[in-house]
Formats: structure tokens, sequence, C-alpha cells
């Protein structure tokens, strides 16, 4: 069976993906609170931390002879144990793609529509997803760089906007390195490390669908810095409007910090675009996630993905809405429990095992056949 | 005019491809192919069965030299002063001379020598006989002989070449196609003197046997391309096809979308430039309105002016186009978003007057708004399908009697009809009918949206329109080249035009076999340049 | 197909069951003022200004009241906002809510825990500010009406405005300047205070404003500081000026006096302020440079301004006037109410964090034996339309 079918996705597209995948929502709701105002730093080493983490999945799938996730989970475990590790990481996707829909919900719930029900938000937001999903990968990758000009135009012009009403106020940035690296590096590890960056393993199932293969890691790379620059944009300018204890305390520093903008007696009130990037950035992450996923209960079952659209699609709101009993839970699970149960062995701990057991399966074979050879 | 004609029916003569042309709908289902049969006398009966009831059927029986012969027209049809001038002296001539037409060598030799200068065709089948009379020829059938000849004489009474009605411009050229189809190749083949120009024919329509024409440049177009276009041509299987819109739903990718998958036009200008640009012209006998394709999204927001004035201007222009086009798909979303679900989004000024002007308003917004909507789209079909004499009135009523009586009564508010008109106004913007018209689907379909969930629900509704669109492919060229695939070098001719001298390249998306316009095309004038002259 | 069909039903349902959070303009109430009172039987009497939308257009007015103030009394305040419709028709919304205006006596008793309701909910925006009603009831803040801005929050707003981008007097007090100095460990909030000039009683009533003397009106009476969230006292305008010069001030007019006979204004059109921390000894020591170009605007001395020693001798006189006046401004709060409203401490923090984390508990004891120095220099670079004064000739 050939990875993704016929369906392939250009160099520039996987750039596109994986940038707005990164910063989809982590521009927006605020993370690394424990390096206080030198979130930025953190960043800078998380997204450089994330270059590598990013380049060693392309060298994992280049050294597999370009198998994507689910093909070596099957290489390396064979039948029995990779179906169950291919329906764990299945599970993994669908279980992320359901928490980023809930961050979603709790936003709309708090901000702009109070009253309206968790349920119909999270499933009217899931029909853009199915829908493009449906219509395949291609149509992803070209959605995404339809509207990626918008996402990161936004974001930018948030930023310049806040900047001339003067609500940038830089000197929240001080001191910088107050309390030394301790609390920056608590900040990276592990929630920067595996929020955003460490959730590019998602794409181990989509690289092999490029058309050049051997320039992914460099592109992989090249994404994973730019979506790095734009996340520390964007730290740095809900830092200096807010200051750093207003953007801790808030759930979505970036949607508070828009808030601020007043100019001209005429652009104020422009929140509505912070939540269109944080709709657009979700609606890529649950599609990217969404599609995985499905490709693995393609694998395992060898039913084709259109199948399953609608069943996962409705499973997907209706566990974001009962994940978690309320926000505080939601959270909690999101910054504690999660990245140490899920994140850390799924987006490191498996990859390495993968390697070893492809690299020593190599061997055996490389020294049977050189066996034979000789 | 003529001339194209004759070049047509030559190339399909050496092509082989006569059948085609007489195409096998007109044949007898029971007995199959039928030649013509060399007895005048059952000629006779044979055709003035086929036409009876026929009031302009004209069969004379007439010498042909020695032989007796049958000359056979449709009086609707052909142009009689030809008839007069070319056919009847020639026919004398022939008998005076008492020529000897009895074998086929000798019946093409009669041809040549008389018909010489009309364009004339040997024909062997009963139903060609059919078809070339229905096409305006004159037949000739000539006893003893099973074929005859057929010579056009064609009537050329059309509507003259008049300005577009439907896509007007300020600068350039004012021309636009007419219904006759040969005079439509003819406006195209006067812009592209180049033999590379291929016009390919094809008749299609079980009922009205309908020419249709494609033409691209055969050094430019995507072979690939091409040949979808000439096979989905072919493969049109109708009954009556008076309008490229009845060929545009047979041979679109996609029927179940609100776009148009095929660019309409009626001005020779325009498709002379997307045929040199490496699109294929579809033209229909019948309509002065010629398809292209593939077509991008990006097209409709295209004219051809913009190649005809300033490239600054031109690009201001068309970014307007497409901030209109935001309007009038989403303004009345964002009103009804803004207002009944969002009033923290708008300026406190603003929503202190909108407020004031809403007191006493009996609808919710969303009615409100529906009611004028659909006022407007009723107004506006009356216009159209109204006699021009009454078309003052309607506009009359409507904007005085209606908007202007519904805000006094207070049954809308002076915004809503704001909106409601900027809305309108910016759907005309649009310069392609067909492309104005799927905004105005998809404004009622994001108002439900909007109505049920705020701007949340507009977001989604954009998002479902944007997925759509990029699944969309015109003739295998993605719908939203060339942004989504993105290309780089393409962007030159989207959202702006860069001045002439840059854009070397023909777009990508299309590929074309000769990627270069001209490869010794001018460089931009430097400044060197200037100082020094 | 089935699946786009289970699509569109889905889209359907969404789309009809829909409508949670529709609300009508014409339903619901624009707040634009909260009037927090203290109240003898209860925690705390809060009173709202709603807009009368139909009264601020010019063409459906009919002389009504501009905004309908509503009192009630209560426990908390999210209960409150919701109750109000025991005597208000429509349901309220508090996004457009400009103003907070606080009466002294809650302002003394700590207002935090107002101000978390307003920073929680997400209805509040963070452009309204906070005032403190000084030495009237606060209610009568919100019901004394003006011609031109009817709606009193929206006179005052726009006049905070004026006045801030003009004469420069004026702090943000936006309920997230506010917060930012509540929690900041170097620095102490400030709000605005105003105050009623002329009867309250008269103000109320929509026809004071045919009067050509207004019998009220809200007048701008300096600011508030708090320590935490308690008010511990005022300054006058003329002192919240020059607070704002050591937070840097955009425009303002300074006059200081050019000898016996009179004074001249500077009208200061640029200005930087950078303060500088250290410590000297065990003493905090600031120094505030201020760096101020402007024109000068009046000139009562007889002085010619034509030449370069007068302009470098009312630069020198500038300076020294400022200097005082600032350093009297801050010596005055650090000895009477010892709260660093300057936020000193935020910029110590940022620029010697160790020497800062070390005193961080116990700043405003720190802040009261701060050296403050001030150091202006002033650049004067044009005077006017006419360069000499005729004032030389009617002396002579």
């Amino acid at each position: 069976m050939k990875a993704n079918g016929n369906e392939k996705i250009s160099l520039w597209q996987l750039f596109i993906l994986i940038t707005i995948f990164a910063i989809g929502t982590a521009v927006v709701v605020g993370t690394g609170e424990e390096a206080k105002q030198d979130v930025w730093i953190s960043e800078v080493i998380a997204a450089s931390v994330g270059v590598i983490i990013v380049w060693s999945y392309f060298q994992l799938i280049s050294f597999s002879d370009q198998k994507n996730l689910y093909e070596m989970l099957f290489f390396a475990f064979g039948k029995i144990l990779g179906t169950f590790m291919c329906i764990l990481y299945a599970l993994y996707f669908f279980y992320i793609a359901s928490r980023n829909i809930r961050d979603f919900g709790e936003l709309m719930n708090i901000t702009i529509l109070p009253f309206t029900p968790m349920e119909v938000i999270v499933i009217a937001m899931m029909l853009p997803v199915m829908y493009t999903v449906y219509l395949g990968l291609e149509v992803l990758a070209r959605v995404t760089e339809v509207i990626s000009p918008y996402i990161i135009g936004i974001l930018i012009v948030v930023g310049l906007l806040l900047f001339f009403s003067e609500g940038l106020q830089f000197t929240h940035l001080l001191p910088i390195l107050g309390e030394g690296f301790g609390p920056v590096f608590e900040a990276v590890f592990p929630t920067l490390l595996t929020f955003p960056y460490g959730e590019v393993i998602v794409f181990t199932v989509i690289m092999t669908a490029t058309t050049r293969f051997s320039h992914v890691g460099k592109v992989g790379g090249a994404a994973v810095a730019a979506s790095g620059l734009l996340i520390i944009y964007a730290n740095v300018i809900q830092v200096a409007a807010l200051g750093v204890d207003l953007k801790t305390r808030t759930l979505f520093p970036l949607m508070t910090a828009a808030r601020e903008i007043m100019l001209m007696e005429f652009i104020e009130r422009v929140d509505i675009l912070v939540v269109f990037i944080l709709m657009c950035g979700v609606f890529i992450k649950v599609s990217v996630f969404f599609y995985a996923g499905l490709k693995g209960l393609e694998y395992i079952f060898l039913i084709p993905i259109n199948k399953y659209i609608i069943p996962i699609g409705m499973l997907i709101p209706f566990f974001a809405v009962l994940n978690s009993v309320n926000i505080v839970e939601h959270f909690e699970e999101g910054l504690v429990i999660v990245p140490y149960l899920l994140h850390l062995p799924l987006q490191f701990g498996i990859p390495v095992l993968l390697f070893c057991i492809i690299w020593m399966k190599k061997r055996k074979n490389k020294s049977v056949s050189g066996g034979i050879a000789s | 005019m003529k001339k194209v004609f004759r070049q047509i029916i030559s190339s399909m003569k050496v092509d082989g491809t006569n059948h085609k042309t007489t195409p096998e709908d007109l044949v007898d289902d029971q007995n199959g192919l039928i030649s013509i049969s060399p007895s005048i006398k059952k000629n006779e009966e044979e055709f003035n069965q086929t036409f009876e009831k026929n009031y302009d059927f004209y069969m004379e029986k007439v010498f042909v030299g020695k032989q007796e012969g049958l000359l056979l027209y449709l009086t609707s049809m052909v142009d009689l002063p030809t008839v007069a001038e070319t056919i009847r002296p020639a026919l004398a001539n022939a008998y005076r001379n008492q020529k000897q037409v009895t074998t086929v060598s000798q019946l093409e030799n009669f041809q040549k020598e008389f018909f010489s200068s009309n364009n004339c065709i040997v024909i062997e089948y009963n139903h060609e006989v059919s078809w070339y009379i229905l096409s305006g020829f004159t037949v000739i059938l000539i006893d003893g002989l099973s074929k005859a000849i057929a010579i056009s004489t064609i009537t050329t009474e059309s509507r003259a070449v008049e300005q577009s009605k439907t896509q007007t411009i300020v600068r350039g050229p004012q021309d636009s196609f007419t219904e006759v189809k040969a005079t439509n190749v003819s406006l195209i083949r006067r812009r592209i003197k180049n033999p590379h120009l291929k016009v390919e024919q094809f008749t299609v329509g079980k009922d009205t046997q309908t020419a249709v024409c494609i033409a691209y440049l055969d050094n430019v177009a995507s072979e690939e391309i091409v040949r979808q276009v000439r096979q989905r041509v072919k493969d049109i299987k109708g009954s009556a096809i008076f309008d490229s819109g009845n060929i545009e739903e047979f041979i679109a990718d996609r029927v179940i979308t609100p776009f148009p998958m095929l660019y309409h036009t009626d001005r020779p200008d325009t498709v002379s430039a997307n045929i040199v640009e490496g699109k294929v012209a579809v033209i229909v006998d019948g309509t002065p309105y010629v398809l292209l394709a593939p077509v991008v999204f990006t097209d409709f927001f295209q004219v051809s002016e913009d190649y005809y004035q300033g490239f600054m201007m031109a690009s201001m222009l068309r970014l307007l186009r497409y901030l209109a086009f935001l309007i009038a798909l989403l303004l009345p979303s964002f009103y009804i978003g803004l207002t009944t679900y969002h009033p923290q989004l708008i300026p406190t000024g603003l929503i202190i007057s909108i407020q004031a002007q809403r007191e006493g308003v009996p609808f919710p917004a969303v009615v409100e708004l529906l009611l004028m909507e659909v006022t407007f789209e009723i107004l506006r079909e009356a216009g159209v399908r109204m006699p021009r004499v009454v078309g003052q009135t309607v506009s009359i009523v409507g904007a005085l009697v209606i908007g202007q009586a519904a805000v006094e009564a207070g049954v809308v508010s002076h915004f809503l009809v704001i909106t409601v008109a900027l809305t309108a106004m910016a759907g005309f913007v649009a310069p392609v009918y067909s492309f104005a018209n799927s905004t105005r689907l998809l404004r009622f379909a994001l108002i439900f949206m909007t109505a049920a969930l705020g701007l949340f629900g507009t977001i989604i509704g954009f998002l479902m329109i944007i997925a759509h669109l990029a699944s969309l492919r015109s003739f295998g060229v993605p719908y939203l080249a060339p942004m989504g695939p993105f290309i780089l070098e393409d962007q030159k001719d989207v959202f702006v035009r860069l001045p002439i001298q840059l854009m070397k390249r023909r777009p990508n998306y299309l590929h074309p076999k000769a990627d270069v316009k001209e490869p010794n095309a001018n460089p931009l004038p430097s400044k060197q340049k200037e100082e020094s002259s | 197909m089935r699946g786009k069909g289970i699509l569109l039903v889905l889209s359907v349902i969404v789309i009809l069951s829909g409508c949670w959070d529709r609300k009508e303009l014409d339903q619901v109430s624009l707040v634009t003022g909260l009037a927090l009172e203290v109240s003898d039987d209860e925690a705390f009497s809060l009173t709202i200004e709603a807009i009368n939308a139909s009264e601020l257009n010019d063409q459906t007015a009919e002389g009504m009241t501009p905004t309908i103030t509503y009192e009630l009394k209560g426990l908390t305040m999210a209960e409150l906002l919701n109750k109000m419709n025991l005597g208000i028709t429509r349901e309220l919304n508090f996004s457009h809510t400009r103003t907070l205006i606080i009466d002294e006596k809650v302002a003394k008793e700590g207002i935090s825990r107002f101000l978390q309701f307003l920073e929680k909910s997400g209805q509040f925006r963070n452009d309204f500010q906070i005032i403190v009603a000084r030495g009237v009831r606060a209610k009568d803040i919100i019901t004394t009406t003006y011609p031109i801005q009817k709606v009193p929050s929206l006179k005052m707003y726009e006049q905070f405005r004026t006045i801030k981008d003009n004469w420069g007097g004026y702090p943000d007090s936006a309920l997230t300047d506010f917060v930012f100095a509540l929690t900041s460990p170097g620095r102490h909030p400030v709000a605005a205070a105003v105050t009623i000039r002329g009867n309250p009683n008269e103000g109320r009533n929509v026809d004071d404003n045919r009067e050509l003397d207004l019998n009220a009106v809200i007048e701008y009476d300096g600011m508030a500081m708090f320590h935490k969230d308690r008010l511990v006292g005022f300054l006058s305008a003329e002192d919240t000026r020059n607070y704002m010069w050591t937070q840097d001030i955009d425009q303002t007019t300074a006059t200081a006096d050019c000898g016996e006979d009179g004074f001249f204004a500077l009208q200061v059109y640029n200005s930087h302020t950078k303060v500088t921390a250290n410590y000297d000894g065990d003493a905090p020591a600031f120094t505030l440079r201020i760096i101020i170009e402007g024109d000068i605007h009046d000139n009562q001395c007889p002085d010619s301004l034509g030449e370069i020693s007068t302009y470098e001798r009312y630069q020198s006189i500038m300076e020294d006037h400022l200097e005082q006046k600032l350093t009297t401004t801050i010596t005055n709060v650090q000895n009477k109410y010892g709260v660093d409203v300057f936020g000193f401490g935020e910029h110590l923090s940022k620029q010697q964090y160790k020497k800062f984390k070390e005193h961080k508990d116990d700043w405003d004891e720190e802040f009261k034996k701060a050296k403050i120095s001030v150091n202006a220099k002033v650049y004067i670079r044009r005077d006017g339309m006419r360069t000499k004064s005729f004032i030389e000739q009617v002396d002579e």
C-alpha cells in the first residue's frame, strides 16, 4: 500500500502546513508562564530544539526508506504490537484534536458566544474540518496556502496596531534573565517543547507524501524556525502589551492584547481578528490531526479514510466536551498530565525506540544479505 | 470571412473528418448510411418527403450540362442573390457548353470549373444532403450520379458587430461577438494572425446540430488541456444547444458548485488574449458568448482593460474588485453578526446611532435583512426581464417607493438600507456575470450561518467556501491557482498587475508549452535611458 | 454522497437550532457608566447609567432624558448587574462601559473585590476609566448632564482624552493600567478624580442644558492615589501634571516666572523622561532626566525674544522651575503618603533586579527614604508669530 494514496503535496505546501500548524493555537493561548518576561528566550530555545526534532523525524523516515509513521510501526513491531501502536497513535492524534477543539470552544464561550452550548460550537467547528479532510490532503494543503497569508498578516497587523496605538511598552520585557536560566528551562521543558514543536510528530504521516522527499528535512526545519519566529513575535507583543502579570493570568493573551488596540477612534475593538487567527489555526491543526489519525485507522483496518470521516468526526466533538468537566480540569490535564503521559513518550520515546529497532533490523538484514553475498 | 470558412472546410477535407461534421444523428436509424440515389426521380421523392411541410424548401429541376439535375436549397437559409449570381450562370454556362457530367471525376472537374470561387464540396450520402441544405448550402443532384455538389450560399445576414453589452470597458476595443460562429472566428483570427491558431469544429446536440469550435494556439496551449477540452466537447450528449451556457454544464469538471467552472465573455480581445496565454476557447454557433477553459478563480477579477491602462491604476482597480467581492459576499453577514451577536465590536458612537435607528423596527435584524435582500433580488430580476421601455419605472418604484417608504414606515432601518445597497453595488463590480451570481447565492448561505452562530458562523462558512474552492479543478488546473497551490512566478498578474515588461512568462498553472512569451521582449526602461534620451 | 448528505443535515441542524446568543439591538440597553457607593444595609450600592439611544439621534430626539440611571443594593456585582431588570426593561450590555465611578468611602475600603469581577467578565472591555468621585456622591457624577455630550460618562471620556492630549495632566486609569499597577510590586495604582462644580441636584435636569451658565459641570480634579487598592489621598490637577511628567508626558504647557514682571509659558510638544535607578548606600537613588522641546507662547516680560541670550536664560529658568516643581511633588508624596505611585520600584526592578528583589516586600519603606533628583533639559525652539514683544515699548 502506497502511503497517502496518490495524493502529493509540494514542499512549499508542507512548509506552510507545518508553519501554520505550529503557530495555529500557540500564538493565541499563553504558554511558558514559568519564564515570565523571558518567555521569548524560552521560545528561542524551544524553537531551536524544535528544528532539531523535525530534522530527526525526517532522518528517521529517510532511515526507514521513506516509510511513514504507521508503516514504520508495523515494520518495527510486527503485526500485533504494530497494530496496537498504530491504534495508540491514532487515538493520540484524535485526542489532541479534541483538545484543540475544546480550547477553541472555551475561547468562544468566554468571549463572544457565552450562551451558545459548547456542543454546538465544537460540532460547528468540526464541520469545515470534516469537509476538508473529506476532500483530501491536497485540498487541505491548498486551503492552508490560501488562508495562511491572512493568519500571518493579521498576527503582524495586530502587533503593528498595538504599536501605533501606543499599547506596547517594551520595558515590560525587562529585566532579562532576572531569575537566571532556571525558569526559562522550566518553561522549555516539557511544555514549550511538546507544544507546539513536539506535535510535529503528526507530520511523520504526511512528510512521505511530498513530491521531493529529500528536501523535507530542510523545509521542515525552516518551517519550524519560521513558526518559532512568529511565536516569539506573538509572545513579545503579548508581554509588551499586557505586562507579565496580566499575561500569565489571561487565558488568551493575544485576545486581551488586541482589546488594547485603539487607533484613530475607528480601529478599535478588533478582537474578532484574533478569533479569526485562532479559528483558522484550530481548523488547520485539527484537520491535520484528524487526517493523520484517520490515516492510522486506514492502515489498521484497510478501509479508505473517507468511510471514517463521519463517525470519527462526530466522536471528536463528543470527546472534546466530555474530556473534562470544567475549564480548570481541561487546562490541568493539558499542562500536567498530557505532557508526561502522552507527549513525551509518543513524541520522543517511541520514535527513539523505532530508530533503534529499525537500525537493528537493518543491520540484521544487511549481515544476512552480506552473508549470502560472501 | 468566407476565406476563413473555406479554410475550415478545406482543413476538414484534408483530415478526412468529413463525417464528423455531418453527424450520424441525422442518419436514419433503421436503414443506416444511404448513398445518394442516381435516379433524379427517386431523389425528388426522397427529399420532398424529407422536407415536406416546409414552406421555404425549394427544389427545381435544372440541367447540369447535358444531364438533368435537381437544385435544392432552403430559401430562408441561402443568400438568394448569391444563388442567382453564381450558381445560375454557372449552370447556364454548363448547359450552353453541353458539359458531360456522368462520372465522379467529371463531377469534380465540373465543380472545379464552375464553382471554384465558392465553397463547394462533393457529398455522397443522403443525410449529408439534408445536413448541407439545412446549413444553408445549395445542393445540386445530378441524374445518374450517386454524388452531389453542395455549394455554400449561406446568407451572411446577421446582427452587425456591436459594442459589448455585458462587459463594457472605457478604453480598448469595443467590438463584441455576434451570434454567427463564422463572424466570431474571424474576430479572433483577425487578432491572432498566426498559423498556430487552430480552430477545430464539432457538431453537437442531437436535435439542433449546433456547430461548436475549439480554438487554441497549438504551440502554446498544454496538449493535455486541449485534449481534455476536445474530448469533452466531443462527448457532449445533449439534445439542444442554444448557448454556451448549455455547453458549460456538459464540459465542466464539477456541476454541483455555485462557482462558474468556465469563463464566458463576448469580448474578442479577452478571448484572444487568453488564447495567447495558453487557454482554449470554445465557440458555439448561435451565441455571442465564447467560453474559455481552463479557468481559475482569479480570472474573474480581471478585465481586458487592465492591460490597456497604466499598471498602477489597473492594480488598484483590481484590488478594488477583490474588495468589492468581499463586500458583496460578507457585508450583510457582518451587519447581522455585529449588530445581533457582537455589539461589543462596534465603536460606541456607531452603535448608538445604529441602535437609535433600530428602535421600533418590528422585525429581528435577520428578517429585516432578508426582506430587503429578497426585495432587491426581485427588483433586479424585474429590471432584467422587463421590457426596456418600462425599465425606468422599475428603478423609480424600487429606489424611491420601496426603499424610502420602508424606512419612513419604520419597517427597516437606514443602516440596513445602506448595507443592502452597498452590497448590491459591490455585486455589480464583478466583471463576469456568472461569477456575480455565485456571490449572490453564497451571500444568502452566509447570512443563514451568521444568523445562527454570529461571526463564528460566518468564518465557518467562509472556511467551507475556501475548502470547496480548493477542491475544484477546471480541466485539471486547480481552481485557486496560483494561490493554492501557490506559484510565486504567477503572482505578477493576480492581485496586482505588474508592468507588461515584467510579465514575460505565461502563467505556470496552465502548463504552457512555450513558457516565455517573447524571449527578446523589451526590458523595463531604465533610468539611464531616460536621461540619455 | 451519503456523507455529504449527513454533513448537510448537520449544518441545517446547527443553523436551525442556533441563536443562543442572538440579541437584537432594540432588546439591549448599552451601559456606559457604573457608580459604586457604600450602602448602610447591604454591602454596597451600584448605579448604572444606560443609554437612551433615540435621544442621542438628532432625528429621533424628543428632549427626554439621554440616559437612564437605576440603583440597586446587593452583595456581588455579578448578581446586581443581572438584577437591574427590576427597574429596567431591557437586557444590559456592558461592552461599551466608559466609566466606573467610585465613591470616596468605597475607595477607602478597597476596590479590588469589584475590579476582579470586571476583569474576569468577558463582557467588559479594558477601555473604561476608573474614576474616584471627590467630595460628591458617585451617583451624582453620572447624573450630571452636559449640552454637547449628553451622556455624562461619554462626556467625561471625551474630556479626559482631550486633557491627556493637550494639557497632559491626566493619569490613564483604564482597568488594565490599574490592575497592572496593583499587581506590580514596585508601583501603586492611581485613578482620576472628578468632582462637580455647582449644584449636583440641578445638573440632573435635562433643562439645565438650556442655561448659558451651566448649574452643574463635571470637573476633572486631579488624581487619587491608592495604597494597594485603598485610597490614601488626592493630588491636585497641577500636581497630577507633574506626576505625569515623571511618567513621560506627551504635550503640556508649563509656566514659569521670567523675572519680577510676570510669567512666560512654554508649550511643550515633545518631552522625554528617563529614570535611572540606582542604590546609593542603603537608600535607593533615582535620577529623572527630562528632555523637553517647546515653543514660547506667552511672555509677559519685556525681554526681547529676538536674542539668543533670552532664549538661553528662559531655558535655564524653565529647567530650574521644573526641577524644583517635580521634586516638590515627589517629596510631598514620599513624605505625606509614602506610596510609590511613580513606579520607581518598577524602574529599579528593570535596571537592578537583584537589589530590588531584596526590598521587594518592604518597598514602600524604601521608597520613603529614596533620594530623588530631577534633571531637566529644556530646548526652546521658536516663539510664535512675532519675534519682539510690544511690551518693551509699553514699558518705555
